[in-house]
């Protein structure tokens, strides 16, 4: 039987080599594709038909805009509409992985530290970014608070810098951890359903329940990696 | 005294001033258990000092130092984790103060 561990395995599809690099298509590669086609044809599908009162199949994407658009209003305030369309696409892309993840024989490419880091590294620079464009030269106060005295700089300036670095990396252990741990139990109690034979119902009701808690659970770190993605961003605009 | 147009559409502005401030509030975090607050202060701690750690080991591979960065970047990036739990429970107090 298949270890716990082994559904994390990327296995090469499309084996591509550019000067050295391994570029090949996986299958990692193949969920993220597969998850963003599931979002492109759920919203064009939804909104062949626009009107100006919702009908039912328009409700489900303009439910999501609205739910993102209020998390993006509470946590950077107004003018951070101005960049609801990244804030968006994260938290699509986030949401659909995790789901993703829970059909069989899927792979969970939100588990794995290589596209959730750099989907991470991705939003720090663009924190940094408009935090440059918007407070110019002031951004760099960031790594050194006013009421901080001089000869403190030289050890509050590698502090701040690690503790922005640090956060995108928490960011994605957060994300990471949650879908590991939660796809780890559900392949040990389905291990369990073939190993006690007739008495495998026990384990496949505990199956069914953990499906459910993974539902919940990859709807809520969606959730959580969109929130943090806002506040840290409500940090770069605004001064402390 | 009677309250004429104009003074009535003064007040309206008012009104709809006030609202869009109200709006515009910024909320930090959201409404999160102890347990969640403990593990994610546990998280922050730990991204800290690895980061640090990491740091610390890369510019001792490039510069050829025996662990001096690794040693100093550790304890800074202990450090940081705890700025960022610091940071963290602030919020969480604030948050609480706000309900």
């Amino acid at each position: 039987m298949a270890g716990p561990m082994e559904q994390f395995v990327i296995k090469r599809l499309m084996p591509l080599d550019v000067n050295g690099f391994d570029i090949s298509y996986t299958n990692s590669s193949l969920s993220m594709t597969l998850s963003v086609l599931a979002i492109i044809v759920l919203f064009s599908t939804c909104l062949v038909k626009r009107s100006l009162i919702p009908n039912k199949a328009q409700c489900i994407p303009e439910s999501f805009y609205e739910f993102v658009q209020k998390i993006v209003i509470e946590n950077i305030g107004k003018e951070g509409l101005k960049y609801f369309s990244f804030i968006f696409t994260i938290f699509l892309f986030v949401f659909s992985g995790n789901l993703m993840g829970l059909f069989p024989y899927s792979f969970t490419f939100t588990s794995h530290f290589a596209t959730v880091g750099t989907l991470s590294i991705f939003g720090l620079l663009f924190n940094i970014y408009n935090g440059v464009k918007k407070r110019k030269w002031g951004y760099f106060r960031t790594f050194l608070p006013k009421s901080v005295p001089m000869w403190l700089a030289p050890l509050i300036i590698p502090i701040e810098a690690l503790s922005l670095i640090s956060k995108s990396f928490s960011l994605t252990v957060r994300l990471v951890m949650n879908m590991v741990i939660g796809h780890i139990v559900l392949k040990i109690f389905a291990g369990f359903i073939i190993m006690m034979s007739f008495l495998g119902f026990i384990p496949l009701l505990f199956c069914s329940a953990i499906i459910v808690f993974e539902l919940f659970i990859a709807c809520l770190q969606a959730y959580i990696y969109t929130v943090l993605s806002c506040i840290y961003l409500s940090d770069a605009l605004h001064e402390h | 005294m009677r309250k004429t147009p104009r003074d009535i559409e003064e007040i309206e502005k008012k009104i709809s001033v006030l609202k869009e401030k109200q709006n515009t509030e910024i909320k930090k975090h959201t409404n999160l258990s102890q347990g969640s607050i403990g593990l994610n202060a546990a998280i922050e701690l730990v991204s800290g000092t690895f980061v640090g750690m990491s740091i610390g080991y890369i510019l001792d591979e490039l510069f050829d130092f025996d662990s001096v960065f690794l040693i100093i970047f550790t304890i800074i990036g202990g450090l940081a984790g705890l700025l960022n739990i610091a940071r963290y429970i602030k919020s969480s107090n604030y948050n609480k103060e706000d309900k």
